[in-house]
């Protein structure tokens, strides 16, 4: 019997900045994941890929069109004129997921970096699905996390100030202040209006999922530092510029 | 006195400075500077004007009532001059997200 059932659809959506593209190994993970996603889950998988304004060389977003075409799977690529942040770079990215032709049903947000693991994504988009969760935060921290994989000294101490910075405005306990790889339904897409631009909007998603009493849980997800996405990625000083935006943006805007 | 008439002649020469931009595209604008670049040159050659005036509203001395309207207005200026730049950060956001929108390309949107 053939069914008229509209496929679910999941758009992963990564920002990028000044990030060269990914290599054909990465390129072909992340492209076995969608595959395995469409095969097993029966997921219609969408990219939507955002430079956010990027102008070093080799990281503007022809060269990443160059690789992303050879992938299967649909995908929007937009460019920021001049950068606004990953914050802004996901705003644009969930407009576009939720809105035609694309509509997505599953969100998940994947850092451009390289430093997220493509097979994490079928576990988030799972576990959404069985638990009727309005979001999935990954846990770099967990059992099968990163713990061992290169984190700095420095580094460790930062998370614990800000997993208690977080905890203390958002009122959520999570082993994980600010991982970029994170899951959301519809519901939560629609939510979504983030105004912190820059780092601060991983703050600021936890406030809005407290504020409208999202359900909401975490799984351990797998982060590889490697020196590109250490230069790429927060910068230790980013945890002071953090606050400094929330509090900003909360007396200001 | 002295310094007095040197702080004049350096306001004076800043008055004259702006003249010369302001005066074609933004008058308004300096004449109000003009008239508080006025009140000053008053206040550093004659300042016992300012202290009988200071004293019929209670404050100590002339310099202060001067003093203490510009601290207020900076402070007022600094607030609203914070607002602005946010509002304007986010116009930019809307503005740049609109373009980015607007030249979207699609890829491959019937896979195999």
């Amino acid at each position: 019997m053939c069914s008229l059932r509209k496929p679910t659809r999941v758009a992963i959506l990564t920002p990028s900045f000044n990030i060269l593209p990914w290599d054909d190994e990465f390129a072909t993970k992340f492209g076995r994941t969608c595959n395995q996603l469409r095969a097993e889950n029966n997921l219609e998988v969408c990219l939507i890929f955002v430079d956010d304004g990027s102008t070093t060389p080799g990281t503007q977003l022809q060269y990443h069109a160059r690789i992303l075409s050879r992938l299967r799977t649909p995908k929007v690529l937009v460019r920021h004129c001049v950068n606004r942040g990953q914050g802004a770079a996901l705003q644009t990215a969930i407009e576009i997921g939720r809105s035609d032709p694309i509509n997505a049903d599953y969100f998940v947000t994947f850092d451009g970096d390289g430093q997220h693991d493509p097979a994490d994504i079928p576990p988030l988009i799972s576990v959404l699905q069985q638990r009727k969760l309005n979001i999935l935060f990954g846990n770099r921290f967990g059992p099968d996390g990163t713990r061992d994989r290169g984190m700095p000294f420095l580094r460790r101490c930062l998370r614990w100030l800000a997993g208690f910075f977080d905890r203390w405005v958002t009122g959520l306990t999570l082993g994980d202040a600010h991982n970029g790889l994170r899951a959301f339904d519809s519901r939560t897409a629609q939510i979504m209006e983030l105004t912190n631009d820059r780092m601060a909007h991983a703050t600021e998603i936890k406030i809005l999922t407290a504020k409208h009493h999202l359900r909401y849980d975490e799984i351990p997800v797998r982060i590889t530092y490697t020196k590109k996405t250490l230069e790429s990625g927060q910068k230790n000083i980013d945890a002071v510029n953090v606050v400094t935006e929330l509090i900003e943006n909360w007396w200001f805007r | 006195m002295i310094l007095g008439l040197v702080l004049s002649a350096v306001v004076l020469l800043l008055g004259v400075v702006d003249w010369v931009y302001l005066r074609k595209a933004h008058k308004h604008a300096l004449m109000l500077e003009l008239s508080a670049f006025a009140a000053v040159i008053a206040l550093s050659l004659r300042p016992n004007w300012f202290s009988s005036v200071a004293s019929a509203f209670g404050i100590g001395r002339g310099v202060d009532l001067i003093i203490y309207p510009t601290l207020v207005w900076l402070f007022r200026e600094a607030i609203l001059g914070r607002v602005r730049y946010y509002r304007q950060r986010a116009e930019l956001t809307q503005m740049v997200r609109h373009l980015a929108l607007s030249s979207k390309v699609e890829l491959n949107s019937h896979p195999e």
